[in-house]
């Protein structure tokens, strides 16, 4: 079943507008940086529709592509960047979080990205790991040691 | 003071607290109703824009087939040998014009970001806070030069973006891809290269045109299509 026959970007948005938008802001440099990458990722949703197969190949497509723009984002962003990375990886992040939510926050925000994605996936998205694998392209034994290798390492920051 | 809470023995290790002050700091994240209003009115607008170009094709193909009707008179060999003769020029023209991406070894992309730029006089190599303009002097190979004046514009590719560089100062990003054997695209030297980053390829190319400097990365886009992408360039 072609997902362009009855395709309509509101109720996309009101379906996945949330999955996208904190994936954008987990792999973002700003909030503004979250919101370009929002609009990008629906504005691509429009164009390559009639490419998308099926709801779940939306959801794999949407994860995908919003993982692609943050990244290019990132690289453009930090490029033209005044400050070092430390300093300007939690810039534009609101502050009025409980501390401690902040604080886990930014340790997953502060992994590399191939781990910070798969632990978001899975511990906040509740994908499985053979879902992850599907939407990243990436073998089952490989999503299993990230997860393992991210658990570390966040244990290890917020000790 | 963040207390972690480990519960041993199960398969999958499970931090509760953790995955609690997680979820409840991603609950509160939402894109705001001014960007979702902002988002829909832009896509509806791609939305009109695009089925205004498929009426377009749909035209351009209405008019193809009258043309084809009405050539049906050339006898159909000619057709045949005219054929075998535009594959047999297609793939010598691919198999010359075959661009490769080479590895560039011992460099890691990750460590661009770190260490991004090097501002006027600065020949040390260290990392500065200003970002003021390029030095142009002989850098370290794995050091990033960026020209803060440099134009900067996303390309589609694809699924993905190519991001493009323009800058007048000379050889931007990274030192590295200039020391590998360029190849030739629609006249001009283009230098062509991948790192790893972040676990993944990024792709690299720079070339000069019309006196300025043409610098691009892609991390999502094939070596196809980012290939395209400078050949769209130099039009």
């Amino acid at each position: 079943m072609k997902v362009s026959k009855d395709f309509d970007v509101e109720k996309m948005i009101e379906q996945y507008g949330d999955m996208v938008y904190r994936l954008a802001r987990l792999n973002g440099n700003t909030k503004e940086n979250a919101e370009d990458i929002f609009q990008e990722v629906f504005l691509r949703l429009v164009r390559y529709r009639d490419r998308l197969q099926s709801e779940e190949h939306v959801r794999n497509w949407l994860i995908r592509v919003t993982i692609n723009c943050s990244k290019s984002y990132r690289r453009k962003w930090m490029m033209n960047q005044t400050l070092p990375l430390d300093e300007t990886l939690v810039a534009g992040d609101e502050r009025e979080q409980s501390e401690a939510e902040y604080k886990v926050y930014l340790a997953v925000k502060s992994l590399p990205e191939k781990y910070r994605t798969v632990i978001h996936l899975y511990y906040y998205e509740e994908l499985s790991v053979v879902e992850i694998a599907a939407c990243l392209n990436r073998r089952e034994g490989t999503v299993k040691s990230q997860l393992a290798r991210g658990r570390e390492m966040l244990k290890k920051k917020l000790e | 003071m963040v207390y972690i809470k480990i519960m041993p023995g199960l398969h999958v290790e499970r931090n509760i607290y953790m995955e609690q002050q997680y979820r409840a700091f991603m609950d509160r994240q939402h894109p705001s109703k001014e960007l979702i209003a902002d988002t829909l009115k832009k896509a509806q607008a791609e939305d009109e824009s695009l089925k205004r170009k498929m009426y377009g094709n749909a035209g351009n193909l209405k008019r193809a087939e009258t043309i084809g009707t009405k050539g049906n008179h050339v006898p159909q060999y000619v057709f045949a040998a005219c054929a075998v003769f535009f594959i047999l020029a297609v793939g010598i023209m691919r198999i010359n014009g075959r661009v490769t991406y080479t590895e560039l070894e011992g460099i890691n992309g990750d460590a661009s970001y770190g260490s991004y730029v090097v501002s006027d006089g600065d020949t040390d190599g260290e990392d500065v806070n200003e970002v003021t303009k390029s030095y142009l002097g002989n850098l370290d190979a794995s050091y990033y030069v960026f020209d803060s004046e440099a134009q900067v514009r996303e390309l589609d590719a694809g699924n993905g973006t190519v991001t493009l560089w323009i800058g007048n100062d000379g050889k931007l990003g990274l030192q590295s891809l200039y020391d590998i054997k360029p190849v030739k695209l629609k006249g001009h030297k283009v230098y062509l290269g991948s790192v790893e980053a972040e676990g993944n390829k990024l792709l690299l190319a720079a070339f000069s045109m019309d006196g300025k400097w043409y610098y691009m990365e892609s991390a999502d886009a094939t070596e196809k299509e980012m290939t395209e992408c400078i050949r769209g360039l130099m039009k």
